[in-house]
């Protein structure tokens, strides 16, 4: 498990929680891993996940990367938890160089999808609320748009042009040094 | 299962920061009819692509405009645009200087001076790009910046105001000084800050270098000065404290609706204690530095919420960056000691020449600029790294200064400003 080191591990290898895809998957967990997912946490603190939790908005395919990036960051969000930004902890100020730059190669290598997959992991982040993942996807189409013109963004994204000639020629003339 | 589904549902709905702004955001657009999302994106919820747009610079976010209707719609409204301007790193200005000709370099005939900016966070040049270019001769001098706009002084005169992101200008009201001080060049100007409730931006001038008082505000939008009671800050001797515009060490840094300028030791108590200035009270008083400051060279700035001080120090061996941890409490807490990013030797802040071309800024994701153009580094507060930049302070040629300022783009609309071809100023000889 991803949480080598960390105090809890006892009390995480205690509690399993059972996660069901929409496709009637199941998958245990740690609590530790599930409860990154805020909503998990809340449904966990409200006593109603006997019988396992049932997402029926995620398939398994999708439910199988979240959780692979839960288990990877259950470790660092310890470290950052009750913070409220994410450098004035000074716990995690403490969490291993090392250690960050390896979750920084796994997210990179984690983003390594197509286009549908990481739309889907966008649509179960916001539905599981987990904000890292929420973050982390949407800055990573963020990053495909970025220093694109609107044609290349069209291109890349299929989106139909619905504005006019004429809407299209102001918004160009209106601010024509961020089109040079 | 079922049981369980409202319950899921109601937490599902819960948002991060960034998504329920974006959800603000998007209820402004609810009257009118809303375009569709079309494609790929149509998946996700405008949200989302509020989400995903808001993190984009503002250059992008034009591109996103002519991309369709619905995009246009999103990266349109007042709430996106000070939301979008909320979220942008901040940037340190550079003045670069162009020559006639490279032969005319060693006389120091520059003709015009360009200000460029860089991120924070940059580690290489891709990232840096031109704000404006003036010329020397046109006597421009950059006296501030805030809430992505510089404050100019033209013809040690005017003062003009220019967004950069959204290519418009603003004049604020002359100053009309008495007679006896019309020709007393003297500094007047002391705080630039936007005022948040009424979007103006505002100038705290001095009007009579004489006596006491005759302290004036003047605002975007106002057609005259507006006459401020100083008296109370005069008498307790705040004021005094205060340096201009033009000389201070280091800019004002304005946070919870206060400016803050660098700690200083006080006289009396040798404590260390910072001058602040309410925006709305428009008054001044004292409050607590940070315990140990050398005040040879103290910086100030706001890194994502808190007030930072970088303290160079007497011998800038390294840097010493003291947060404010928490601002109701004062309480100062010693962070981080970096290493000088200037290489031994040469380089020493202290020198009278050196102050204005000191950078210290910091950005949302734990990187501080630290230095000038004989050193400069980016320290991040996570690794504990410093890395230096060095692919155009490393020249040896004096090509390019580091400024005190910070800039941070904003794309938003401010009252009073104008496109360039509806503004009276004489822009003639600018460049962009």
């Amino acid at each position: 498990m991803a949480s080598a080191g960390s105090g809890d591990e006892k009390a995480a290898a205690a509690a399993m929680i059972t996660l069901i895809s929409s496709d009637n998957e199941k998958f245990e967990v740690t609590e530790a891993t599930a409860t990154l997912s805020q909503t998990i946490r809340h449904m966990i603190e409200d006593g109603c996940t006997d019988g396992g939790v049932p997402l029926p908005n995620v398939t398994s395919k999708i439910l199988a990367r979240v959780i692979e990036y839960c288990k990877k960051h259950a470790t660092a969000a310890a470290g950052e938890e009750g913070s409220s930004s994410s450098f004035s902890d000074a716990a995690f100020l403490e969490v291993d160089r090392a250690f960050l730059e390896e979750l920084e190669e796994f997210d990179d290598a984690f983003l390594e999808v197509d286009r549908a997959t990481l739309f889907d992991l966008i649509l179960a982040a916001n539905y599981l609320d987990i904000k890292g993942l929420l973050n982390l996807t949407c800055q990573k189409v963020a990053d495909s748009v970025k220093g694109k013109t609107p044609e290349q963004i069209r291109e890349m994204y299929n989106i139909v042009n619905d504005l006019t000639p004429e809407e299209e020629a102001e918004i160009r003339r209106e601010t024509q040094w961020a089109f040079e | 299962m079922s049981a369980r589904e409202p319950a899921l549902q109601d937490r599902s709905t819960r948002r991060t920061h960034l998504n329920d702004r974006a959800e603000k955001i998007m209820g402004e657009a609810v009257a009118k009819k809303k375009p569709q999302l079309t494609g790929d994106l149509a998946r996700l919820t405008e949200d989302h692509v509020t989400d995903i747009l808001l993190r984009l610079p503002a250059k992008s976010v034009l591109r996103c405009r002519a991309v369709c209707k619905a995009w246009r719609d999103i990266t349109s409204t007042p709430g996106f645009l000070s939301a979008h301007a909320r979220l942008r790193p901040a940037d340190v200005v550079l003045y670069t200087y162009q020559y006639v000709s490279p032969a005319r370099r060693h006389g120091g005939h520059f003709v015009d001076v360009g200000l460029d900016v860089v991120p924070v966070s940059s580690s290489d040049e891709a990232g840096r790009r031109r704000l404006i270019r003036y010329p020397k001769a046109g006597d421009w001098f950059l006296l501030a910046s805030s809430d992505g706009v510089l404050l100019f002084k033209k013809n040690q005169e005017f003062f003009v105001l220019f967004n950069p992101t959204t290519g418009q200008w603003a004049e604020l009201p002359r100053l009309g000084l008495p007679q006896q001080e019309r020709f007393n060049r003297s500094d007047r100007e002391y705080a630039f800050y936007l005022d948040a409730p009424s979007g103006e931006f505002r100038l705290l001038c001095r009007r009579s270098m004489t006596g006491s008082g005759k302290w004036c505000i003047l605002s975007t939008g106002a057609a005259k000065p507006r006459h401020v009671d100083l008296h109370a800050a005069e008498a307790a001797g705040i004021i005094k404290l205060v340096s201009c515009l033009r000389t201070a060490k280091a800019p004002h840094v304005p946070l919870h609706g206060c400016l803050h300028w660098p700690p200083h030791r006080a006289t009396v108590t040798g404590q260390t204690e910072m001058v602040v200035f309410d925006m709305s009270l428009e008054t001044f008083h004292l409050m607590a530095g940070p315990p140990t400051t050398t005040c040879m060279l103290t910086k100030l700035f706001d890194m994502d919420g808190l007030l930072v001080t970088a303290d160079f120090g007497m011998m800038v061996k390294h840097v010493d960056l003291w947060f404010l941890e928490d601002y109701g409490t004062r309480r100062w807490e010693l962070r981080h000691r970096v290493a000088s990013p200037w290489p031994s030797g040469y380089g020493i802040p202290g020198q009278p020449s050196q102050l204005l071309s000191v950078a210290a800024a910091g950005d949302k994701e734990g990187n501080i600029m630290l230095g000038n153009n004989k050193g400069l580094g980016v320290y991040n507060v996570r690794t504990k790294t410093v890395k230096a930049i060095d692919y155009y302070v490393a020249t040896s040629d004096k090509d390019v200064l580091v400024s005190r300022h910070v800039f941070e783009e904003s794309l938003v609309q401010q009252p009073g400003f104008v496109a360039a071809a509806q503004s009276s100023i004489d822009l003639s000889l600018l460049h962009f």
